[in-house]
This record gives structure tokens, sequence and C-alpha cells, in this order.
């Protein structure tokens, strides 16, 4: 034999393997998932909690079972994680074929016609079943793009054993809650006869948490025919300025509208009583957080509105523009129905959106959920046209980021009200 | 003797060997980065893409925050850069002697940048915590003010150096010690029979030989300055207002965020750009 041949067989044969090696995985990689099934659905879904994250699943789950023909591929991501994956899945032009999403980035991707109406697939009492309030946020130019899931209330936690002990009374009707001089009383005896570090704090870093306190004001992001800012008029800036003292008398807690400390945590540990802007979402959290101390749960405080003004709102399930429409709002169907939005309510302390549901059991502390059926009816009208404009979704962290630009001493309330209606006019325009 | 063909196989060789790294360079570096350029002259939205000319490019230069971002990423670079090389050079140098337990001192300056920035992030947010963070706690056992660390506005991106300065020094440490070890030891043995003391040997000998290497750490720490992301991300997500808002950190808002992937490729040339231009300074300098 050739010694030549010999000595360069072995360099052949690692050279031919290594290209076929690669050459395997590109087109492994190019293979679609879907090859081996008649029907695949690919699912996202966002979570907020582990909690959250168990029930959901649990509902893919269950549809899984009743239909062995339809397989779903599913995506999971954390709420402040969706936004990326959903740029990134529409850059690639490869949105799931249904998602849980968040109210505010509906609208944009309507607009841009990359949902699928559901109207022929679905029954025609379909969207009667809904509260009418938050089914306006998938129903769009007389189109049905989703459902709505339990709705989420914002309200005022607070730590009840301080409050026992500074023997304040927390406010069980609406037309009893605290004006914002009574809030800033109660802060300030709390403060005196109780451990705490801070009375207030703020909801984590989100504009949602903090708005309700806009309109409590009289104020508004934009005006009510959406062609200008409105937050920096003066019950805007009046709201800014607000914020920005109790945190200056050092009354609010420092570091949650920053988004630099666990604002969870700073509640759960006793370091402040009040939760401003929270809601029944976080229940199951605190269930599980909060052991050292009881908490409860009132109305939002009345500003000038002369009313305890909430944001009520929650995620729903969409359906983008798939290529197996029906398979897809059989599912949405499906996780829409009165037996999953029972579970949602009981397991997640949710407010039902639909109405006239039977068979609900709230597991984690029934006795607060109808104080939140009742904050959600304080829901101004033009906040929840402002929550379903596109403008707001693609603006709401950069308003969120000069209002922690106040707070934190680097601008003026009405600095920080002009940049806000810069960002909000910008996208007011396009 | 080869024959033709062989000769031909032969120099075919090498290029079959690396073909599978260069396609997965220019499949995963090369076309996002021309595609980049690419797509900082469009405008970017859900319903589809249009050309847009300068229209991206002009907006840069009215967009405050991007002037904000470049400020504090100037800042931060400013804030890292000397400190990491200037240590990491006095620990290698402290460390390329014989000395009980080198191994593991070596290793204890290492490990930091061995986990994950995202890491680094969490356990500096835990120790800057204004509630229940560990300095804090220090401060108040010696009878010291608390301070608002990451929320103090003033104090966030000093913080911030501090924890990359900590992760980075290791990484640096290892480079010089590498530089350090290739210096023939005669040249010290020929400096002390004329009687030149440690500083001497450091100035004449040391830092000459070490040029190459200097020029490469300082070179990589300011390219990685300016690719800071992640540890600012947790810490403070560019917060509080826009205090530690980076390039990066800004262009992945505007991908993400606000949606803008047109503006955010944007953002990224000119990033591009100036890390571009301050190696070219860099090299003169240190070609000077």
């Amino acid at each position: 034999m050739n010694t030549r041949k010999v000595n360069r067989l072995p360099t052949w044969i690692v050279m031919t393997l290594l290209v076929v090696a690669f050459l395997s995985t590109y087109g492994a990689a190019r293979t679609p998932a879907a090859a081996a099934n008649p029907v695949t659905l690919s699912v996202l879904y966002y979570y907020t909690t582990d909690a959250g994250k168990v029930v959901i699943q649990s509902m893919l789950d269950d549809f899984q079972k009743t239909n062995p023909d339809i397989k779903l591929n599913v995506q999971v991501a954390t709420l402040a994680k969706l936004p990326e994956v959903l740029q990134t899945r529409a850059a690639a032009n490869d949105l799931p074929d249904v998602a849980l999403m968040v109210t505010q980035r509906i609208a944009p991707f309507a607009a841009a016609g990359k949902l699928t109406d559901g109207t022929p697939y679905l029954p025609q009492d379909f969207k009667d079943q809904f509260d009418p309030s938050r089914f306006v946020e998938v129903y769009i130019g007389g189109k049905i793009y989703g459902s709505p899931v339990g709705t989420t209330v914002r309200a005022v936690g607070y730590n009840a054993d301080y409050f026992a002990q500074a023997g304040i009374k927390a406010p069980t009707k609406p037309e009893d809650a605290w004006t914002w001089d009574e809030l800033v009383s109660i802060a300030k005896t709390l403060k005196e006869k109780t451990s705490c570090k801070y009375p207030l704090q703020f909801e984590r870093p989100s504009l949602d948490g903090w708005i309700p306190f806009l309109f409590q004001n009289k104020g508004a992001l934009a005006s009510p025919d959406f062609r200008k800012a409105a937050i920096n008029e003066p019950a805007g800036v009046e709201a800014i300025q607000w914020t920005m003292d109790l945190h200056k008398q050092k009354l609010a807690a420092p570091g949650v509208l920053e988004g630099t400390e666990d604002f969870l945590a700073l509640f759960a540990s006793g370091t402040t009583a009040i939760w401003l802007g929270t809601g029944n979402h976080q229940i199951p959290a605190l269930q599980a957080q909060m052991k050292n101390y009881k908490y409860g749960f009132t109305f939002m405080p009345k500003g000038k509105l002369g009313d305890p003004a909430t944001v009520a709102s929650g995620g729903d399930w969409i359906v983008f523009d798939s290529k197996q429409p029906k398979e897809a709002w059989k599912l949405l169907e499906f996780l829409a129905s009165e037996e999953m939005t029972v579970r949602w309510a009981n397991e997640l302390s949710s407010v039902p959106a639909r109405k006239n549901v039977k068979g609900l059991q709230w597991k984690m502390r029934p006795d607060l959920m109808p104080l939140f059926v009742e904050q959600a009816k304080h829901m101004p009208d033009h906040m929840a046209k402002e929550q379903l404009h596109r403008f707001y979704g693609a603006t709401r962290d950069k308003v969120l980021q000069e209002l922690a630009a106040a707070v934190s001493g680097q601008k003026t309330a009405q600095q920080a009200a002009d940049a806000m209606a810069r960002i909000i006019e910008e996208q007011l325009k396009r | 003797m080869k024959t033709p063909a062989g000769q031909r196989r032969g120099k075919l060789a090498p290029y079959l060997f690396v073909a599978p790294n260069i396609l997965l360079v220019l499949t995963f570096a090369f076309y996002p980065l021309v595609y980049n350029v690419v797509l900082s002259f469009q405008d970017w939205r859900l319903e589809g893409w249009r050309f847009a000319g300068l229209e991206n490019y002009l907006k840069l230069w009215t967009d405050d925050v991007f002037w904000v971002a470049v400020r504090n990423t100037i800042y931060y670079t400013a804030g890292v850069v000397p400190p990491t090389v200037i240590l990491a050079l006095a620990v290698a140098v402290g460390l390329n002697r014989p000395l009980w337990g080198r191994l593991a001192i070596r290793s204890a300056y290492l490990l930091p940048n061995m986990i994950s920035w995202v890491v680094v992030g969490l356990i500096w947010k835990w120790i800057f915590s204004a509630h229940y963070g560990i300095l804090n706690a220090f401060l108040k056992t010696l009878g010291l003010p608390e301070q608002m660390w990451l929320q103090d506005y003033r104090l966030t991106m000093p913080c911030i150096i501090l924890a990359s300065i900590w992760a980075n020094v290791g990484y640096y440490m290892v480079i010089f010690l590498a530089g350090l070890q290739s210096i023939p030891a005669n040249f010290y043995e020929a400096a002390e029979i004329d009687g030149a003391d440690g500083w001497a040997k450091f100035r004449h000998i040391t830092l000459p030989l070490l040029r190459p290497i200097f020029f490469m750490v300082t070179v990589l720490a300011v390219i990685n300055s300016f690719r800071a992301f992640d540890q600012i991300y947790v810490m403070t997500g560019g917060g509080p207002g826009r205090a530690s808002l980076v390039l990066v950190l800004y262009i992945y808002l505007s991908a993400f965020e606000a949606w803008d992937l047109g503006y955010a490729a944007t953002i990224a040339v000119m990033l591009f750009c100036i890390v571009f231009a301050m190696t070219l300074v860099q090299k003169r300098v240190f070609e000077g």
C-alpha cells in the first residue's frame, strides 16, 4: 500500500467527519419541530408568581389531555422579559399562535394586523359572557382578538399588626376611604407608634401602580381626545410633587419606584406598614412570605376626585395571526371557559373577568375578595381608555423613569412632568 | 515528492479545517453586524418597515437620553478602567514571587471573574441595599449614617463601578501575570548587580517590557466597559431616573421596551464608532 495514502487517510476522515457534523447540526436546526405532529400550537405565556405559573401550566396540561391531536409547544417568560420575547419573535416572524399578553401590548399588535379575529370560531354570545370593562381590551374595531383572564385590582395593603398597635382602623367602604391628608396623617402616626422604618411604600417599579394617584388628583397622562399630553398640567405636576414629598419626608420607602429594592420583602418583613397601589395579585406571594405579621387590604385613598380611583386590569389570552386558527381558538375558548376562569380566580385570588361564574371559592384570603370586587368599580373611564391606547404600552417605562428621576431628586416635579409630556406626545403623533 | 494534485490538496486542507468556524463567525458575527447597519437606516415597526434614510441618525443628535447614556458610559469607563488596570498590575506584581498560598490567593482574585455578571449584580445589589445591605449595617455599627447607595443618583454609578472593579481585577491580573513571567529573570539580575532597587527595576524593566500587554489590557478593559450591561441592568435597570443608563442598556431598552429596532440599531452603530475611535486613539498613545 502506498505510504502517502495511509498517512493522509486519517486527515481526510477527520475533515469529513467535521463537515458532516456541522451540516447535520445545521440541518437539524432547520427541521421544523412540527414535522412529526399533525397540529402543533405555539403558546407563550408570562407569569408574575410561581403560583401563577403552576396554574397556567395545569390549564394547558388539561387541554392537552382532552385534545391529544393538538400538541402544545409552550414558551414561558417572566413579565419583565415578555416584551423582549415578543419583540424578538415578531422580528423573526415567529409569533406564537396563542399568548397570554399584558393589556397594554395588545393594541399595537391589533393595529399592525398581527391578530386573528375569532368571531367566525366563537359562539355568538361569547362577548356577552364577560365583564364589558375587561372585554373591551380584546374587542377592537368590532373584532374579537381574545379573552380577558382574572382581574387584578389595585388597592392599599396594610400591616394589620401595626394598625392594631397604632389604634388605626382601615376603611371598609369606598365612601369612607382616606383622603390624601388623612393618609399622610396616618403614616406619621404609624411612624411614631410602631417599629416600621417607613410607613408607606409604593408598588413595584410600575406606572400602573402609580397612575391611580394621578387620577385621584384629577390628572391624566393624555387629553381626552388623545391629541396632546396632560401630565404636565397642574394636576399632574401636583401628583408628582406629592409623591416626591412623601419620599422627602421619609414617609415613603426609597428604592421601590426606582427599582433598586425588593418591594415584597420590604412589606413582608415589616419595614413598611402600608403598601400603596398593590393588589389581589400579590396575595399568593404574601401568603407565602409574610409569616411574622398579619396583613389586610383597604380602599385606595380619595384625592381631589373624591373617589378612590384605581386600575383594574389583567392579562388577556389572544390569538395571533395563526396558521391553525381553528385549533388556536379552540384552545382559547378552553382557557376562557367558566371552569378555567374559576380555577384561575380560586387559585390566584383573582376577580373573574367573566360574569355570573359559579363555584367561586377563593383559596387564599376569601375575606378580602369582596373589597377587590367593590374597588374594581372605581376605575375612571379615561384611565381605562389610556390603558388601551397604543401610546401607553410604548411610553409607560420611559414615563416611570422620569418619575423615578423626580423622586430621587434629579428633577423637579415640573421638569419631570414636561419630560413625560414630550415622551407621550412623541408617541401620540406616530 | 508531492504530485501537483497532492500539493493542491495540501494547500486546501487548512481551509477546510477552519471552514466550519468561519461559517459560524460569518453567520453569527459578520452577518448581524452588516444587518445592524442596514437596520439603522430603517424605521422598523410591527406593521413592517420602511426605508428611513438618515432619520434615525438625525434623531440621535437631538435625543437627550442618548447623550446622557454617552456621558454615563464615559463616566463608567473612566471610573472602572484606570483602577482596574492599576490594581490588576499591582496584584500581579505582588503575586509574581514565591509566597505561601500564592495559588490560593491568585484563585481568590480570579473567582469573581468566574461568576456570571448577573450574579455579580445581585450580590452587590444586596450589599448596597439601603434597607438590608451589610454595608449599611456596618455603617450603623460604627455609628455612621446609612446611605441610600443605589437610590442616591450621586452614588449609583460609583457603586456600580466598585462592583465592576471587584469582578474585573482577576481577569486582567492573569494577563499581567503571564506578561510578567515572560520577562527574562537575567534582566532583573543584571539590574541588581548595577544596584537598582525594586522601584527602579519596576520602572526601567517591568513597565517598558510590559508595554504591549499594558496596551492590550487597556484596550480590552475599555471595550468591555463600553459593553457593560448585565450588572447595571440587575442592580439599577439604568436608574434611578437615568443616573446609570449606559449605551448598551439604552440599546436594549430601545429595542425591547420601546420596540424601535431601527433606532436601537443606530445607537449600536454609534457605539461601534465610538469604541473604534477610542481604540485608534489608544494605539496612537501607546505607539507614541
